[in-house]
């Protein structure tokens, strides 16, 4: 059965990163779904109200069965294009996104992808990744090589505090989810050279 | 669990360039500023930053409704390509600038002589000057820290879909003139050597600098592992595994030339043999793969990173242009030539490191 969320996530990523790096990979499509609902808990949203849930891979990379269905669904119907590992979106895909982000159901969720999308307009897409990577459920993941569920009760808190820490060194309200989005990653990323001595 | 220090996160954000413009123009600095990383990132596709002679300002205005900066002859554009194409034709060193306008059209000032304190109360400007990028906020400039300092700006940091391109672009701006600091390393005498010698045992090195350029330009769907396991003896230097498809490369480096240990002395001397031998090595970490996964798509690539000199001997100080590129063009010939004759081995990719040689 198909998520009508995922089902519209899907695209409305595709269609973000095909325009800065011309596609996407199924890889990509996952990994700024996640980073899109971790958005929405900046906003103070729970990780429920996404309406799908996220795993990891033991590789470290997120997953969701909701959006690998309508990854699979979008390429069986023509509105994306599958080649090799990537995907782009085809005129169909563009003329139903258009449709689709009209909709209440689904523009609330544009916001938390634009600000996703956007920080590869400033990051190289690699260390978006090695950072997200950082974040404390996907490390312990990678640490034991094990496959789990994300944002369960108690990893919802530890980011809740973590944005909010976020939200008062930011020192005011806003919009445009780019800004928390970069400060986030910078801080996962010095983590990261921290614990590398690099 | 990762705790945030909340002094290190408001260090962070005081040093950001995005979390000071929002703090200096509020929203519609940060909005104007996205514009800006777009128009960038399609700029730097078709202009090489490395050949901008002089300083690149790009800037947009706050505010929508005002008109464009009013300075003469300016040329107009819709398409960045075409900009670029203008830019390229005229290698003489200049101050030139671009202005976004409202409407995403581009304006195009070969010779720009405004004074930037003119704008940066009412804009969003970027300046990219000697492989800088930064950015004026009110009167304070603010650098754009480069992750990867190899590309000339952070905006031109590519994202390969196919590893083939990849390699190229590795030995063309990693390699050639062995920019990488890890690869710098390889060198006897490090970065500020002549390149005549590696150290002893640099294959570390190489397979360090080659997993960290894949790691920045692989996008967020490759996952890069050095010193795999494919057969009982042997690792192959790095995997790459493409995550939720059936793709995997394997990567097999060997280099060619002389390494010199710490006491001056010749420890290995690697002729076009090494690459032939990385060839079948490459040949049997296949076959191995192909009997441990045969669902998966297996890739080979053979890359040989070719410091050969000619006439080095371990007194051998400097060396003569003629020497020091007498193996720039020398190709290798492979028998048997696996690429040709197997659909899953790449042609080799031979990466020839220049030396810095003694005028004469």
């Amino acid at each position: 059965m198909i998520n009508p969320f995922a089902y519209f996530d899907s695209l409305s990523i595709c269609k973000r990163l095909q325009d800065t790096l011309g596609n996407a990979t199924i890889a990509e499509i996952y990994l700024f779904a996640y980073l899109s609902c971790l958005l929405s808990l900046y906003e103070k949203l729970p990780a429920s109200s996404w309406e799908y849930q996220f795993s990891i891979t033991k590789e470290g990379y997120p997953y969701s069965v909701a959006l690998d269905t309508s990854v699979q669904d979008h390429i069986n119907n023509g509105l994306l294009d599958g080649k090799e590992y990537y995907v782009e979106l085809t005129e169909s895909g563009k003329e139903v996104y258009n449709q689709l982000r009209t909709l209440e159901l689904n523009y609330w969720r544009e916001p938390f992808i634009e600000g996703a999308c956007s920080t590869i307009l400033a990051m190289p897409i690699g260390i978006i990744r090695k950072s997200i990577s950082q974040e404390s459920e996907i490390k312990s993941a990678l640490d034991l090589s094990q496959s789990r569920m994300l944002l369960t009760d108690a990893e919802q808190d530890v980011i809740y505090k973590q944005f909010s820490t976020l939200s008062s060194a930011i020192g005011m309200e806003v919009k445009e989810l780019m800004v928390p989005a970069l400060v986030w990653l910078k801080c996962l990323s010095e983590q990261e050279d921290f614990e590398s001595g690099s | 669990m990762i705790y945030l220090d909340p002094d290190k996160v408001k260090e962070i954000v005081n040093s950001l360039y995005v979390s000071r413009i929002l703090e200096a123009y509020g929203e519609t600095g940060v909005t104007t500023l996205r514009d800006v990383l777009e128009t960038l990132h399609r700029l730097f596709q078709f202009i090489e930053p490395e050949l901008v002679k002089g300083s690149l300002l790009v800037f947009k205005l706050l505010d929508s409704d005002a008109s464009p900066i009013d300075l003469p002859n300016p040329q107009r554009f819709t398409n960045p390509q075409h900009l670029a194409q203008e830019y390229v034709i005229d290698p003489t060193p200049r101050n030139s600038a671009i202005q976004i306008c409202s409407n995403g059209d581009l304006m195009f000032w070969k010779d720009f002589n405004l004074d930037v304190t003119q704008l940066h109360n009412r804009a969003i400007v970027y300046l990219y000057r000697d492989r800088q990028d930064a950015f004026f906020i009110r009167e304070n400039q603010c650098i754009v820290p480069n992750p990867s300092p190899v590309y000339a700006s952070v905006f031109s940091i590519p994202t390969f879909r196919f590893l083939r391109d990849a390699l190229e672009d590795y030995k063309r701006r990693w390699i050639r003139t062995s920019r990488c600091r890890i690869f710098c390393t390889a060198w006897h005498g490090g970065e500020k050597s002549f390149r005549l010698f590696f150290i002893n045992g640099p294959e570390s090195t190489m397979r360090r600098s080659l997993v960290q350029f894949l790691d920045t330009v692989f996008g967020g769907s490759a996952e890069i592992r050095p010193e795999q396991v494919v057969d009982e003896t042997h690792p192959v230097d790095i995997k790459v595994t493409w995550m939720f498809s059936n793709r995997l490369a394997l990567i097999e480096i060997k280099w060619l030339g002389k390494s010199i240990n710490e006491e001056g002395k010749i420890t290995q001397n690697f002729t076009d043999y090494r690459a032939k031998e990385g060839a079948q090595q490459l040949a049997d970490y296949l076959n191995t793969n192909y009997a441990e996964v045969p669902t998966h798509q297996t890739r080979g690539y053979l890359v040989v990173i070719d410091g050969r000199r000619r006439g080095l001997s371990n007194s051998s100080k400097s060396i003569s242009h003629h020497d020091g590129f007498w193996y720039e063009d020398k190709e290798i010939t492979y028998n048997p030539a696996f690429h040709l004759t197997r659909e899953d081995f790449e042609g080799p990719v031979r990466m020839f490191a220049e030396p810095i040689c003694r005028a004469d």
